[in-house]
């Protein structure tokens, strides 16, 4: 090993190849924080909020479905609002774990309880 | 070469520098951003888990006091949830403002922010009245005790989060914020839309099933 050689390696150092250069996934998610959606997006997804709480509202007046459709429409709601308000879509998987688990444990806790429901 | 080695000191001519001052700072700026953002997720994640035993235990008295659950105002809730989407929809309208480098729109959707924010609570505050009125309070039964609870401490993240708004909306009009930094307008959106989340569930769950 010549003196030369060490500069070279020590050069090299903080250079990367084409194909490091590309962003992973992850880092691509990072770029898109940022930005996010357009405000196009947010109005679309303001209306369908809005859409989906005026059906909430007339299901209650069907007595048999009632209970499914519910759900469903809140279930949507809340989607919409984690994904694109909260940017959740756009954002590192693990922030989705976050944020889901405790509602899992919010279901199971619920279902626990539902027996002493008389 | 071996009395080179063996001090540590290497010639520094043609060695590029592996990370410049603004390079090291932009990076140490963004990872400290992404922290925080992962600490208010984790905050939201813990509220989450107080909020879902509370629902958890509101659905248990709520088939139980069928009297008690018609005097809920579902018309009233109703325009109250739109408002607070309607709220949310200017949080993120502000941030697509400073985003674009738009002060007007900026604070004029902070300043709507705060607005509906205290709109909700006026609701919610004659909601109270009123139910206390036909005598569903607070000590009055389990029935008042789950809803009060659920909905009062519901209630109570909203008067943080318009406090918080306002903060948000006087740095604005200060000038603070700007295209590239404004980490403070997006963790204050991420807790409002929390809270609209929490009343999405509220108001299904509790109110209309």
């Amino acid at each position: 090993m010549t003196m030369q050689d060490i500069r070279e390696a020590v050069a090299d150092i903080g250079q990367t190849s084409p194909e490091e250069a590309k962003p992973t996934p992850t880092q691509q998610s990072d770029v898109e924080v940022g930005h996010g959606p357009n405000e196009g997006i947010y109005f679309s997804t303001f209306l369908l909020l809005a859409a989906l709480t005026v059906a909430e509202v007339l299901v209650t007046y069907i007595p048999g479905l009632k209970a499914p459709l519910l759900f469903g429409l809140m279930v949507a709601k809340v989607w919409l609002v984690v994904s694109f308000f909260m940017h959740l879509r756009y954002d590192r998987p693990i922030l989705r774990w976050v944020f889901v688990i405790p509602i899992l444990l919010g279901v199971i806790v619920s279902l626990a309880l539902s027996p002493l429901v008389q | 070469m071996q009395s080179e080695l063996a001090t540590g000191t290497i010639p520094s001519q043609n060695v590029e520098p592996v990370l410049v001052a603004g390079e090291n700072a932009h990076a140490g700026h963004k990872d400290n951003s992404e922290n925080k953002k992962f600490a208010i997720w984790l905050f939201l994640s813990s509220e989450s888990i107080l909020f879902s035993v509370m629902i958890a235990a509101m659905l248990l008295v709520r088939w139980q006091y069928p009297e008690e659950h018609a005097l809920l105002n579902i018309p009233l809730t109703s325009l109250s949830s739109f408002v607070l989407l309607g709220s949310s929809y200017m949080v993120v309208r502000a941030l697509a403002g400073i985003q674009a480098g738009n002060r007007k729109k900026f604070t004029r959707s902070l300043f709507l922010v705060v607005a509906l924010g205290i709109v909700f609570l006026g609701f919610q505050v004659y909601e109270f009245q009123v139910l206390a009125h036909e005598g569903l309070r607070l000590n009055s039964g389990p029935f008042g005790f789950a809803f009060f609870t659920l909905t009062g401490f519901h209630g109570f993240h909203v008067i943080i989060g318009v406090v918080w708004a306002l903060r948000v909306f006087i740095n604005a009009l200060n000038g603070q914020f700007t295209a590239t930094d404004h980490f403070g307008v997006e963790f204050f959106g991420l807790y409002w839309h929390f809270v609209d989340v929490v009343w999405i569930f509220i108001f299904t769950i509790i109110y209309l099933l």
